[in-house]
């Protein structure tokens, strides 16, 4: 007789005297139980403790691509990731998962603002009590809400407690200290949610065995109009002024002779960390890297920018905007000069609270932000979306774009993307916009 | 203090890990650098940095630069320096704002002056005012000189720290009975810590994100010691699985490490306070300990000294009164969960719960079935 135990994060495999063992991978659990199953070998199930649930029906109702992800999540094996655009209602779908599988279940988080929204959504969904943990709490229920630091945190204590893992934001698991989640909770069934898994071979294959592949993918496009806005986007590539277009060469030229006279080629992300890594040892190389920051400098953060954003604020004075850059000097700058409400990293939680809060209600109708509003804080709608500046990311592209589409009968979201002209950001704003 | 990993400066061989000390040939820099934070008190930190930077081309490699920069900012105080507070003004400006369709030069000048005659301030001040709170708007408000030989030891010490809180393990010899370094050494997680006679040897198992204060802890104590070794092996960088050999010794580094005897002395003062109060009627030792900064034996011997009667459970110190009054108190619980007891416990001033129902012969639990958290009886009475 084989048994199977929980111990510490990993899964014993070990025969009924306890003389031999195997120790796996808690992540493990579902294959041997299935190997077992397959086999004629007898087996006793000790690991998983996870207590019986009967979660009555949400009162969400499902829209049709939210039944057909749950579907196609169910065909492969309730294990998998389900890709939707920002405002789609990744959550409902979540919700829907859980009633149809009916078992303990831990919602994995990456800020301890959206372990607030599951928690009021799961409360609001099934009138029970919700567990927490992070950010102060400690409670276990059937259903509990986590931050991915408080579940790696806490593997080895509760990592036999649940079958159905939900991963939000999964595009953040196959970071180390994150993955020690999807190792070490035995949970058979697994669900991720993110609004675009990227194309970083690495990160899709690490994903397919921490919590299964791509089971339903729908893009912005297949959803706009019908159950998101419609929308538009315009880029404006917007000229420097002839001091900053005159510093910005210089800077550039100091680069790109670097990089010429060492014989260097800068064709990949990984190219560019290597010579990043360089910059540490070798003066010329931190030089020259100094130099081209300098010229990005100038190009995310021109002071011509500045001026096109005026004019646009001046011509739909009562369109609900928010506006993205890249670095927090420019929010502040822009902030002080345009008098806009600023939310950065170092906002405090009442001050960004009371600034969203506003923003909702009509109080404010400008926000001016950098990559902190990309996700995990729920932003209240906007119609109009201005990225001052970005980074190549087109998760960062999508994640912004989503921040206009939620649905509103009559709404035609637009979003504006400034950029440099004869600058490299305009093969930054390529990039992003060609996922 | 301690400062953060990238700024780490390592040579790592096949056999060996040595971390890059700041030697005598950079005094000069830490002279230029000592300088630049005299010059820039009283002016904002964005200057300040903009005075590093400058620092950084000046040949050094920029972690150095950084590093030792890095010490200095311990060694000062920051702090905002607004007329008004700034969140207040800028609801009131952001509103004013918000008023108006757009806000060309003039409109800004406009909105200024209304809501600073409205406040009863200059418009400069309001100006000056409106982000007085962010880090880089934050006024150098004093700095603690230090000689540049003083620096580079503290530099060196913050090294060394935060390379060793990389250890997968560490095995010190030092001279002398040192129950504060022992303390110190426990303090690194569940180490597996063996005294013997000519040291101790430990696995550090807190995250090495936690650790970094620790192992300074335990490297000052260790300096204390008339003679020192210290061998850690490393794995460092984290990528890396294979560990590496560190050693330090009183002969090689005595001379090149030295503790911020300030925050040690800060920290007395802080808690001197503390240790003339009365004890309480309740005492966890673990947590009175580590927060007095004693041994567990020290502490025991304190509360001995305040001749006051405390009878000794596992891990927890009680009056006879205190004792009797708990005992009965949760023998009436009728809820066997485990938010009753810890609302019992906290009522009677027990602000950590668990390791007192642990004494007094109970055991937390939870039920597989629900989920929920129960507590249950392990013996009628702790032996006492």
């Amino acid at each position: 007789m084989i048994r199977l135990r929980f111990d510490r994060g990993t899964l014993l495999v070990e025969n009924d005297q306890g003389t031999a063992s195997t120790r796996r991978q808690a992540n493990d659990y579902a294959k041997v139980l299935s190997e077992l199953k397959a086999s004629s070998l007898e087996y006793r199930d000790e690991a998983l403790k996870a207590p019986p649930v009967n979660l009555p029906s949400s009162r969400f109702e499902a829209r049709d691509y939210q039944s057909e992800a749950v579907a196609s999540w169910e065909r492969s094996g309730f294990r998998g990731i389900v890709v939707l655009p920002t405002g789609a209602g990744k959550t409902i779908m979540a919700i829907k998962a859980m009633e149809r599988l009916q078992v303990a279940t831990i919602v994995v988080v990456p800020t301890i603002v959206l372990l607030e929204q599951w928690r009021n959504t799961l409360k609001d969904a099934f009138s029970l009590d919700i567990g927490a943990i992070g950010g102060g709490s400690n409670e276990l229920r059937s259903i509990t809400v986590s931050t991915y630091d408080s579940a790696a945190l806490r593997v080895r204590e509760i990592g036999d407690r649940f079958s159905l893992i939900v991963f939000d934001e999964v595009h953040h698991l196959p970071a180390p200290s994150n993955s020690r989640i999807a190792l070490g909770y035995l949970a058979p069934y697994r669900l991720g949610l993110t609004a675009t898994i990227g194309r970083n071979e690495e990160v899709i294959s690490s994903l397919k065995d921490l919590v299964g592949s791509v089971v339903y993918e729908k893009a912005v496009e297949e959803l706009a109009g019908r159950h998101l806005s419609d929308y538009t986007v315009k880029t404006v590539n917007v000229p420097l002024s002839p001091e900053e277009k005159l510093e910005y060469d210089r800077q550039f030229a100091i680069y790109k002779g670097f990089l010429q006279r060492r014989g260097i080629r800068i064709r990949s992300a990984r190219d560019y960390l290597l010579f990043v890594k360089r910059s540490g040892v070798d003066p010329e190389a931190r030089r020259a890297l100094m130099a081209r920051n300098a010229a990005m400098d100038i190009a995310l953060n021109s002071m011509s920018k500045e001026e096109y954003l005026r004019g646009l604020l001046s011509a739909n004075p009562s369109e609900k905007t928010l506006i993205f850059t890249r670095h927090n000097k420019l929010v502040y700058r822009i902030s002080r000069s345009l008098l806009l409400p600023a939310i950065t990293h170092q906002t405090m939680r009442e001050e960004r609270e009371v600034i969203l809060d506003r923003f909702r209600r009509g109080v404010y109708r400008r926000i001016i932000t950098s990559q902190v509003l990309d996700e995990g804080i729920d932003v209240p709608d906007a119609s109009v979306a201005v990225i001052l500046s970005g980074t190549g990311s087109s998760r960062e592209f999508i994640q912004r774009l989503g921040r206009v589409l939620r649905k509103k009968e009559g709404k035609q979201a637009t979003l504006y993307e400034l950029v440099s002209l004869g600058t490299a950001e305009m093969r930054l704003s390529k990039r992003r916009k060609e996922a | 203090m301690i400062f953060p990993p990238e700024l780490i400066r390592v040579r790592r061989t096949k056999t060996a890990l040595t971390p890059i000390f700041a030697d005598d040939e950079k005094v000069s820099l830490a002279k230029t650098l000592i300088a630049v934070y005299k010059e820039n008190i009283n002016r904002k930190r964005a200057k300040l940095n903009e005075a590093l930077a400058e620092c950084e081309e000046l040949g050094y490699d920029f972690k150095l630069v950084r590093g030792l920069s890095a010490v200095l900012d311990s060694h000062s105080i920051f702090g905002a320096r607004s007329f008004l507070p700034p969140v207040k003004v800028r609801t009131l400006l952001f509103e004013e704002a918000t008023r108006r369709p757009s806000i060309t030069e003039m409109d800004r000048s406009e909105i200024i002056a209304k809501v600073a005659e409205g406040l009863g301030v200059a418009s400069s001040d309001l100006e000056e005012s409106l982000y007085a709170d962010l880090l880089d708007e934050q006024h150098l408000i004093d700095f603690r000189e230090l000689a540049p030989d003083e620096l580079l030891q503290l530099y060196n010490f913050a090294l060394a720290s935060v390379v060793l809180a990389y250890s997968v393990h560490i095995s010190i010899n030092y001279s002398g009975k040192n129950e504060r370094l022992e303390k110190a050494a426990s303090a690194l997680g569940e180490s597996d810590i063996r005294v013997g006679s000519i040291g101790l040897t430990l696995k550090p198992s807190k995250q090495v994100g936690i650790r970094g204060g620790k192992v300074e802890a335990l490297l000052a104590r260790l300096l204390e010691s008339k003679e020192w070794r210290l061998r850690a092996d490393v794995a460092y960088p984290p990528r890396h699985r294979e560990t590496r050999p560190l050693e330090l010794n009183r002969n090689s580094h005595g001379g090149v490490l030295r503790a911020d005897k300030f925050e040690e002395e800060t920290i007395i003062e802080i808690k001197s306070p503390v240790r003339k109060s009365s004890y309480g009627d309740l005492i966890i030792i673990d947590d009175v300990a580590n927060r007095l900064g004693l041994t567990d034996r020290e502490l025991i011997r304190r509360v001995e000294a305040e001749k006051r009667k405390y009878v000794r459970l596992p891990g927890v110190l009680v009056t006879p009164e205190k004792l009797e009054q708990l005992r009965s108190g949760l023998e009436e619980l009728k809820e066997s969960d485990l938010a009753s007891y810890k609302t019992y416990l906290k009522g009677q001033a027990c602000k950590n719960p668990i390791p007192v129902l642990e004494a007094l012969g109970y055991f937390v639990e939870v039920d597989p079935e629900t989920g929920r958290t129960k507590v249950k009886r392990l013996r009628r009475r702790a032996s006492s």
